[in-house]
């Protein structure tokens, strides 16, 4: 047979070869358009294929943002928006509850996704902390100060009462905070003001900075916490410490120093008396010690001790007979007042005499005799073991998948919950590079990107658009009145709008050819490349997204985005690169014009300035785009001294004004956290709450968590 | 006379193929006494192994006894059933296969191969017994007893056959097929093989059938021989009557095929064309295509196989001597 | 043979270190390293996200590292997992390796056998409904798609008809207060097996020696022997009841996990039954007179049964490896979620430790395979 073999192999290697053709073939955003212009002669200059664009880096910096200019339409975002899909969680806002006493009894079973990757509390917070320690390991732990339920104000908790004031010394800056006297670890141990030194004293002598810890004991502010007797605290700053500093170490966990020191002291022997390189390398090796060390029968102080763990297949936590805080009730009323009284009728109140109707009332545990935290492998699995009456509870930082929804909707034994969560997804610039620079170039990208078009049609409501810098979840610090750019425009107003401001800003379009929405078609008619004011065409700009395998969303919105911007004039190039491949580009490398990632936030919104801030636009840093504004960096760094709650809030208002004018992130969405449990079992106090109800660890912990009340 | 040994009875034996029905074997009848030796000759696809898997009944899926009879030791065996047809086969009628190499399973030890048989067909004999009984065989067919301990691989030619035969002898079987015992052997083995297979046979009192397309073989073996063409027996006769005094046109031109090296120098009859395809095969006597002799009755009409003088049968309208 | 064994050790020990290396460059050529996790914390300055991978050592150049891990793996020390810091990387494979073991190990021995069987009588019993009904029955099987087809099982026999457990590999509740960890009595649960096969296989090789009546009830009592034994010596420990849970949560993983994949050997199994059914010696066998089914399984089965072996062979070298589907559906984490995180994650200590075992045991399949089939086919022979 050997001429069909020779036309086979033919036949294939003409396949393949136009496979790799095509494959090679150069992508061709925007062709230059030849305009004919009565009289003058118009010479565009390309920049050529694969030219250095770090020459591009401009030399004068970030331009400056001009107001927006007037238009016949309104600007500013009043008209009728699309409403987020999510529903709204403002502080506090929640139907009352009345809990009635205890029932108790049984075991409240959470199904969870992966093993602890320990129990020794300082490696959980190591280099691979992850959240499925934290989900089981904060309800062991006691702080200074915690959040309350709903509300998320801070609290006392080990400490006797509220925080006091920052004062003064020479050099330093001290709070003394007094702890109550009347919590025991579950040894037998007096819990004392030692503990929280020794903690704090060996994150710094250990130079520990991965997890919470950089957080929580902040090397480059807190210098000390002594114990000036048994139940107060002396904490001791090299600078001010503002009220968000402060929330950071209030919150910091405390461990058993009776029970921790030998182990530490062990681990930290060689330590004595280095500096400099010669430190940084013996800490590295102390806290490899450390972190390696398995606890045996350490007494923890929180409403639950960890039972028994198996690893790979289950984790239990036994609640802590002598919590301090058992059965006590805690109320917020209308006003935001907070008030809570103990057993023995010890009553803390804050925020306010508490004034007319309470809109939350918890009655606090442990009801349960254990929690049992079983090992599912799937989602799928998961939910069947839910609907079987396995588990009551599913723990999952991103929440039930939709479309296992249908799984479990009609199902009367279980309950479906949704929440606002903490974080958003963005589009950042670099702004090292024109025509980023450019404040309205970003603005305008901004106008041409349809936020509620892909959220709402595209889809389907599955993620929600966002423009404040602080969600809406975060109802203290939400700002709801910043610049809203395109917001409620359409396709025509968009286009109009954008160039406008490029206009005012001296941006033009080769040939004089603009781009126009057109009415009858529906659709943009491309102009010409948009030039620059002086003249120079944009250059190629390439967009780093997540890939549709890796989040769905994102790629989605790169792909709209690539698209609006090559109908305006402005060619740009969508890379779907793995999530992986893209970090070390972005934050390493900072070879990008755009991307799109996310982040997660913290509850206090110091984070703008981590994101922000000029010191942070180095190599590794968070501020990968370049974005420099010596007067943001100032107001930035003033929201670590602000002292009040109010001053610091007026603080991030304007940070956050700036940030939505000047558009170094464009915020595109965010979704909401769907969760779901057995009513049939278990009964939540509450079940609204920034990022649901997995952090039943924190505050209250699972203690809140009571049985269902018998039908 | 005493009974013979096995009777074949008009036996037709049909291959079921996707292009049709193709005849095989037709309208064998031949009968066997105890202590005889037959020989079946003929050429390549003449019947003639299809003739012993038949009386086996080691037929294939597709291969089933249209009609006939098998008559061992005076019952039909035709309506037999599997299970007892496993006491026939090697208990009373065994078979030492062509080209032996590959009748013997190559992972087993040929010793444990003859012991397999012994255990089917003699379960009363203790291990020992089976051993020793092995070593009796190995010597009779003239190979080391310390041989059952290998494989089948480790022998050469000769010496698998004579433990094919070995084997073939070990149930005490009142006859043995001999399908092709030394086509696959050189000349020298193949002569003394012969001679010790006579000398069983003779020992042993055992009836044996031979087959092969080798006239010479047959010639020094068998006491009778048929010869078979497309599928039927065209002759039968002693040996003597065969050789030298052939009846039927094929017999006659095979034998000549087949030269002596002493006498005259005579020229070779040689017949022009090819066995006849057995999906179709030639209406009437199935040699007339090529036979020199044939006439109208030949094509239309299939000869009966009768005799022509005592013992000396054929199925021709014109065997020799009755050629006008 | 002793020449021949030593030039393949030497060729394993060669093929080994060439394989640790290729996979240590590979994983280290993906984009990015380790580090990338730390960029998702923003509260970490510049300065400590590089302080932090310059403790995982991650700021040396490739052969740097390359060199050290390769020094302290020839001593011994797998080194520490990244994603599961501080635990050493053998501390991981420690626990989760055993029940990857007990549970792939299993599966592979069950659907082997069951394929085995099915080509067997597939080969022998050619044409008819159930040869084609297998075949369709089987293939359908193994080319379906595996994540949908584990959770149809566990919905019907776990969630609809509450036969089996929906996953994991223990009842929390029964082994809350047990007197040990799960895997003790998952290694318990190995050796046992391991010593049951090494007892069962002395057994069938000395029935052998017996006469054909006597062969039966030997191998029958021998069995039953058996089986006593490893009865007695899990009531003596107590952990009966504990084994006994494990082998329940085994069950639908096993017949899943069989059922995906029996064809294969079924199918290997026909066609090589069908190659040696056409041989010489099947009908020298009929001819003896011996029964059908020890033509079949003597005779045929026995030649036939070559290429599968092998098979068998290595996908036992490879049980180490799990499987990821059938890890996170039936909720067994082991060796290869593992692994799959590992390389996702660029852990390389973590996949170079997994990877280690997996080479070796499959280097070693080949070299027991090759043993095997000499011992298998008497005429092969090494020079």
């Amino acid at each position: 047979m050997k001429p069909n073999f020779k036309l086979f192999a033919t036949l294939s290697l003409l396949l393949v070869a136009g496979l790799i053709l095509a494959a090679c073939q150069p992508q061709t955003i925007i062709e230059t358009v030849e305009v004919e212009v009565p009289g003058e002669e118009v010479i565009v200059e390309v920049p050529a294929e694969g030219a250095d664009l770090d020459s591009i880096i401009p030399a004068d910096g970030m331009i400056e943002c001009q107001p927006l200019p007037e238009m016949a339409f309104d600007t500013t975002g009043e008209t009728v928006a699309s409403a987020p899909s999510v529903p709204v969680v403002a502080s506090g806002a929640s139907a009352p509850v009345a809990s009635e006493a205890a029932q108790g009894g049984g075991v409240y079973r959470v199904g969870i996704f992966e093993d602890m990757t320990t129990t020794n509390f300082w490696a959980a917070n190591g280099p691979d902390n992850t959240v499925w320690n934290s989900y089981i390991q904060s309800p062991q732990y006691l702080a200074a100060y915690n959040l309350s339920h709903q509300s998320l104000q801070w609290v006392p908790q080990a400490a006797a009462a509220e925080g006091p004031p920052p004062v003064q010394e020479g050099d330093v800056w001290t709070i003394t905070i007094p702890l109550r006297d009347d919590i025991t670890w579950s040894d037998g141990e007096q819990f004392t003001a030692d503990d929280w030194a020794f903690t704090a004293q060996t994150v710094l002598d250990f130079g520990l900075i991965s997890g919470g810890w950089t957080a929580w004991y902040d090397a480059n502010l807190l210098v000390s916490i002594e114990a000036v007797d048994d139940f107060t605290a002396k904490l001791t700053f090299n600078d001010v410490p503002g009220l968000i500093s402060q929330h950071n170490v209030w919150g910091a966990p405390i461990l058993a120093e009776h029970y921790w020191a030998p182990v530490v002291a062990e681990a930290g022997a060689g330590l004595e008396g280095l500096e400099g390189d010669d430190l940084v390398a013996a800490q590295a090796e102390a806290q490899d010690i450390l972190f390696a060390h398995q606890p045996d029968g350490e007494p923890f102080a929180g409403s639950y001790t960890l039972g028994q763990r198996e690893p790979g297949a289950f984790v239990t936590n036994d609640p802590y007979a002598s919590y301090y805080g058992a059965g006590q009730t805690v109320t917020i009323y209308e006003n935001g007042s907070y008030q809570s009284v103990e057993l023995d009728g010890t009553t803390f109140t804050a925020y306010g005499e508490p004034e007319g109707e309470p809109t939350l009332e918890v009655v606090e545990g442990p009801f349960f005799d254990s929690v049992l935290y079983t090992i599912y492998s799937s989602q799928d699995a998961a939910l069947l073991a839910l609907k079987n009456g396995d588990i009551d509870f599913v723990l999952n930082p991103l929440g039930l998948q939709r479309g296992l929804l249908d799984q479990v909707q009609g199902d009367e034994n279980i309950s479906i919950i949704e929440n606002g969560v903490n974080g958003f997804r963005y589009m950042s610039f670099n702004v090292r590079r024109e025509p980023m620079n450019y404040c309205s170039f970003r603005q305008a990208v901004a106008v041409l990107i349809d936020k509620e078009f892909v959220t709402g049609t595209i889809l389907q409501g599955v993620a929600f658009p966002l423009y404040s810098y602080v969600p809406e979840a975060n109802g203290a610090w939400y700002k709801d009145d910043v610049p809203k750019l395109g917001f409620g425009l359409d396709r025509e107003q968009r286009v109009e709008l954008a160039k406008e401001i490029l206009r005012q800003d001296g941006f033009s379009w080769e040939g004089g050819v603009e781009p126009v929405f057109n009415v009858d078609a529906g659709s943009v008619d491309p102009g010409g490349r948009l030039l620059l004011p002086d003249g120079t065409p944009v250059p190629n700009l390439n967009l780093l997204s997540p890939p549709p395998s890796y989040d769905p969303l994102r790629s989605t919105f790169a792909v709209w985005i690539e698209s609006w911007l090559n109908e305006f004039g402005i060619p740009a190039t969508a890379n779907l690169i793995g999530f992986n491949v893209s970090i070390p580009i972005i934050f390493t490398e900072q070879d990008f014009d755009m991307y799109i990632l996310g982040w997660s936030l913290g509850q206090d919104p110091d984070y703008l300035r981590d994101f922000f801030h000029s010191e942070q636009a180095v190599e590794d840093g968070n501020n990968a785009g370049g974005y420099s504004n010596p007067e943001f960096d100032a107001a930035a760094d003033a929201i670590f001294t602000c002292q009040t709650f109010d001053e610091c809030k007026e603080i991030s208002d304007q940070l956050q004004l700036t940030l939505s004018t000047e558009t170094p992130y464009v915020l595109l969405f965010d979704t909401g956290i769907i969760e779901a449990y057995r009513s049939a079992g278990i009964d939540f106090p509450y079940t609204s709450s920034l990022s649901g109800m997995q952090w039943t660890g924190n505050p209250g912990g699972p203690a809140m968590v009571n049985v269902a009340k018998v039908k | 006379m005493t009974e013979p040994l096995l009777q074949v009875e008009n036996l037709t034996m049909h291959y079921t193929t996707r292009a049709g029905e193709l005849s095989a074997v037709d309208n064998v009848s031949f009968s066997l006494k105890k202590g005889e030796a037959l020989g079946l000759v003929g050429e390549s696809g003449c019947g003639k192994t299809s003739v012993a898997l038949t009386v086996l009944k080691l037929l294939p899926e597709n291969g089933y006894i249209k009609e006939g009879k098998i008559i061992v030791n005076g019952k039909d065996i035709v309506p037999y059933t599997e299970q007892e047809m496993r006491k026939v086969r090697w208990g009373e009628i065994s078979m030492v296969f062509q080209a032996a190499m590959n009748a013997l399973n190559p992972v087993y030890r040929v010793g444990d191969q003859i012991i397999e048989a012994l255990e089917e067909h003699q379960p009363q004999m203790t291990n020992k017994e089976m051993k020793q009984k092995v070593t009796e065989l190995f010597e009779l067919v003239g190979l080391e007893s310390a041989l059952m301990d290998r494989f089948p691989h480790e022998f050469s030619g000769g010496m698998r056959q004579r433990a094919v035969i070995a084997m073939a002898l070990s149930c005490g079987p009142d006859m043995i097929i001999a399908d092709e015992p030394t086509t696959a052997l050189d000349v020298i083995v193949q002569d003394s093989l012969l001679k010790e297979m006579r000398e069983f046979q003779d020992q042993l009192g055992m009836a044996m059938i031979y087959i092969s397309h080798d006239v010479g073989v047959i010639a020094e073996v068998s006491d009778r021989v048929g010869v078979m063409y497309a599928g039927r027996l065209a002759e039968m006769g002693t040996a003597e009557e065969i050789f030298h005094d052939p009846i039927h046109p094929y017999t006659m031109a095979l034998m000549s095929s087949f030269p002596s090296t002493v006498g005259e120098k005579t020229d070779l009859v040689l017949l022009p064309g090819e066995p006849p395809d057995l999906l179709n095969p030639p209406t009437g006597c199935r040699f007339h295509p090529r036979c020199p002799y044939a006439t109208d009755v030949c094509k239309e009409e299939q000869p009966e196989f009768k005799e022509h003088s005592p013992g000396h049968l054929a199925a021709c309208w014109h065997p020799r001597g009755e050629q006008s | 043979m002793r020449g021949y064994l030593f030039k393949r050790l030497a060729q394993i020990v060669i093929t080994f270190f060439l394989f640790l290396s290729a996979i240590f460059f590979l994983v280290d050529a993906q984009p990015g390293d380790y580090g990338n996790v730390f960029y998702s914390n923003p509260r970490l300055t510049p300065e400590q996200r590089q302080q932090l991978k310059a403790n995982l050592g991650l700021d040396q150049p490739t052969w740097v590292r390359y060199t050290k891990w390769m020094s302290s793996f020839l001593q011994g020390d797998l080194g520490i997992s990244f994603s599961n810091y501080p635990r050493p990387v053998i501390d991981v494979i420690a626990e989760r390796a055993p029940r990857t073991i007990v549970l792939f190990m299993s599966a592979t021995v069950v659907s082997f056998y069951f394929g085995f069987m099915a080509g067997k009588l597939l080969a022998w019993n050619r044409g008819g409904l159930v040869e084609y009904a297998s075949t369709i029955g089987g293939v359908s099987l193994y080319t379906v798609f595996t994540p949908w087809f584990a959770l149809i099982m566990i919905w019907v026999f776990a969630f609809r008809l509450g036969w089996f457990p929906i996953g994991k590999f223990i009842e929390p509740t029964a082994w809350i207060g047990a007197p040990t960890e799960v895997n003790d009595v998952f290694i318990r649960l190995i050796f046992t097996a391991l010593i049951a096969s090494v007892l069962l296989f002395t057994l069938l090789v000395s029935v052998g020696r017996l006469n054909t009546n006597q062969r039966r009830p030997a191998t029958w009592i021998g069995m039953a022997v058996i089986a006593a034994g490893a009865l007695i010596y899990w009531l003596n420990t107590g952990l009966g009841v504990y084994a006994l849970d494990i082998l329940w949560h085994l069950t639908l993983p096993i017949i899943t996990l069989a059922l995906i994949s029996f064809a294969g050997s079924m199918l290997l199994t026909r066609n090589s039954m069908l190659e040696t059914l056409r041989e010489d010696y099947v009908l020298a066998a009929r001819a003896k007179g011996i029964s059908e089914k020890a033509i079949r399984d003597r005779h045929a089965a026995r030649n036939a049964m070559l290429p599968v072996v092998t098979s068998f062979v290595f996908s036992l070298a490879f049980a180490i490896d799990g499987g990821v589907i059938t890890e996170t559906v039936f909720s067994w984490p082991g060796m290869g979620r593992t692994l799959l995180t590992a390389a996702n994650a660029e852990d390389i200590p973590m996949v170079l430790g997994a990877l280690v075992f997996t080479g070796t045991l499959a280097l070693t399949a080949h070299l027991v395979a090759d043993i095997l089939y000499a011992y298998l086919d008497p005429r092969i022979r090494y020079a």
